[in-house]
């Protein structure tokens, strides 16, 4: 066959839309349910017989254009290394074995990963260390409610301020609803609030939750400022489904193989938790141990974590909630059942690889999100880190 | 290694893959489920399963579509249309690699043409499989399978070619595109090593 041509099926092959991508269809809790009931129907462990032709098919697997960084990546892995105790996490504990698949599937822009990776080579390595790492946050969400039958977008901020004690016999605060606000978002909200008769109790509208659990809608009251001991004895964070102390969080490796190794272990252990999906579970550590008290490596470390993830692109010049300029980075946008499909984005100072924003952004909004007015870009979400620093001095509690 | 480590290192390494090709049959949802039915199958079939497994799996896969169109016609035409669906958005997506807009025209292109072509080219193009493992899912002769896939790419060539690079649109979705010149010349952040 002569081809004038591009290759029209190489041109097909690059075209594959995401939905197709097995890179991106790991690892779902879909698939780890399945896999647990199937195993769960099983008699009990049949020992497999030694047949005469060994079970080769993990090399076997059809190395095509589509499907080489999967292929490969299997191959290079030691049978039984430490990386494979647990061969479910096996992509994401390869190491540096992995060697170029790790560079993800085709469809990831590849400036996406460099420039993380070039984010983690600026993060600040100042070895500080104090008694106290405290951090100030603002984060901000939006909630679409229903009264009336009237639906409405409502915005709530909040300022947190958090200090972990890492010596002996110190304490770990967590301050809450600092210069809280709840309101309508727009006018248009607010005339439809007013509209469905003011209610301060509001219903979520995709949930049908609130009321006492959820939203509490009163302009003009200002809510106090909470403060919760954060720390049982020495252990201040929780890291996966484990607490952890400041020692444990000190130990962690600041080389991302083995950080990933850490985060897949974690992941295995806490199965089942309300974040799913393996991808989003590694974002979300990763980029909470960027805001704890690490060791600027380890912070480093989480970024390259990040940059290895599947689908992880690159969104150029943002701005932050604050009004900060930095570089943003997504993960693909997944379903939420509360708004329609999101994604997860953080927003990086690229200088300082300090970590500015960690937010949710709009990528379709479902029927009610859209009637409450929100649209594809808007953020729902969002977690701002104003300071961070080591300190000697505990906060004062207001 | 026991039945169940080894069914674990199958459903790791294939589930992905199957759940690719199921999606691409009858889309997301009804893919899970088709994925799910494949998977149960295997487990009671370990030890019959082929070397390489992936071709007898998608084999599977692809005879569980087959009976939900004998068994429910309706709810089959709607998931392949939504299959159908993820193709055609798939030509809009944003991307600012080069050979976007070929890319766009191949889908385009691809989605217009038969159910049969559409598996065909995409056993291929998107799953990977050689002509010997995709003839073992559609079940036919390799020789027979190259004579249907050589057709099928005709019919996508020509197709590509009417859809035609005149369609090649300079990119009117990129907002960048409509600002001042000035602009432009603002330094965009820049994150090099140094």
């Amino acid at each position: 066959m002569a081809h004038k041509r591009p290759d029209v099926m190489k041109t097909l092959a690059d075209a594959r839309p995401p939905e197709f991508d097995p890179e991106r269809l790991a690892g779902s809790e879909r698939a780890r349910h399945d896999l647990n009931t199937i195993l769960a129907g099983a008699p009990e462990e049949r020992t497999a017989s030694r047949s005469a032709r060994p079970f080769t098919w993990r090399w076997a697997l059809p190395v095509a254009a589509t499907a080489a960084a999967a292929g490969v990546l299997v191959a290079t892995l030691p049978e039984g290394g430490s990386g494979t105790r647990d061969t479910r996490g096996s992509r994401a504990t390869a190491g540096p074995t992995a060697g170029p698949a790790t560079d993800g599937p085709r469809h990831t822009p590849e400036s996406g990963r460099l420039a993380l990776l070039n984010v983690a080579a600026r993060v600040d390595r100042t070895a500080d260390e104090g008694t106290y790492w405290q951090t100030t946050t603002r984060s901000s969400r939006i909630d679409v409610a229903t009264a009336a039958e009237s639906t409405f977008a409502v915005a709530s901020s909040e300022t947190s301020r958090w200090s972990f004690g890492v010596r002996p016999g110190t304490r770990s605060l967590w301050i809450s609803g600092i210069d809280a606000t709840t309101e309508p978002r727009t006018e248009r909200d607010t005339a439809r609030w007013r509209a469905a008769g003011s209610p301060k109790d509001l219903t979520l509208a995709e949930s049908g939750s609130g009321g006492k659990l959820g939203l509490r809608l009163e302009p003009g009251a200002r809510k106090r400022p909470t403060v919760e001991r954060i720390n049982g004895g020495d252990k201040i964070a929780a890291l996966g489904a484990r607490n952890v102390s400041y020692a444990e969080l000190r130990k962690l490796p600041g080389d991302s193989p083995k950080l990933k190794e850490v985060l897949a272990d974690l992941y295995e252990e806490d199965r089942g938790s309300e974040i799913s999906g393996r991808t989003e579970w590694m974002w979300r550590q990763a980029a909470g141990l960027i805001g704890l008290p690490v060791r600027p490596e380890v912070r480093a470390a989480a970024y390259r974590v990040i940059a290895d993830l599947p689908g992880i692109r690159s969104l150029g010049e943002m701005t932050d909630p604050l009004g900060r300029k930095g570089a943003g980075f997504a993960l693909p946008a997944t379903a939420r059942p509360d708004y329609g499909t999101a994604r997860s984005e953080l927003i990086v100072d690229p200088a300082t690889g300090a970590l500015l924003s960690d937010q949710e952004v709009l990528t379709k909004p479902n029927a009610k999100a859209a009637e409450a007015g929100l649209t594809a870009g808007t953020v729902v979400n969002s977690t701002a880190t104003v300071t961070s620093k080591w300190t000697d001095r505990q906060l004062k509690t207001p | 290694m026991t039945d169940a480590q080894r069914f674990r290192d199958l459903y790791e390494e294939c589930h992905p893959r199957v759940l690719a090709y199921a999606t691409g049959l009858v889309g997301r949802q009804v893919g899970e489920d088709i994925t799910s039915e494949t998977f149960t199958v295997a487990w009671r079939r370990m030890r019959d399963i082929p070397t390489p497994p992936l071709p007898w799996l998608l084999g599977v896969a692809r005879n569980l579509t087959r009976e939900l169109w004998r068994r429910d016609g309706r709810q089959y035409a709607l998931a392949a249309q939504e299959a159908q669906r993820l193709i055609t958005s798939g030509a809009q997506v944003e991307d600012v690699a080069a050979g976007v807009a070929e890319r766009a025209v191949a889908l385009q292109a691809l989605a217009g043409l038969s159910a049969a072509d559409r598996e065909l080219l995409t056993l291929v193009a998107w799953h990977g499989l050689g002509p010997r493992q995709a003839a073992r899912v559609l079940g036919c002769s390799t020789a027979t399978f190259s004579v249907r896939l050589h057709r099928a790419r005709r019919r996508l060539e020509r197709a590509v070619e009417a859809a035609g690079p005149s369609h090649a649109p300079h990119d009117s979705r990129d907002p960048r595109n409509s600002r001042p010149k000035a602009e432009s010349r603002k330094p965009k952040v820049t994150v090099k090593e140094h």
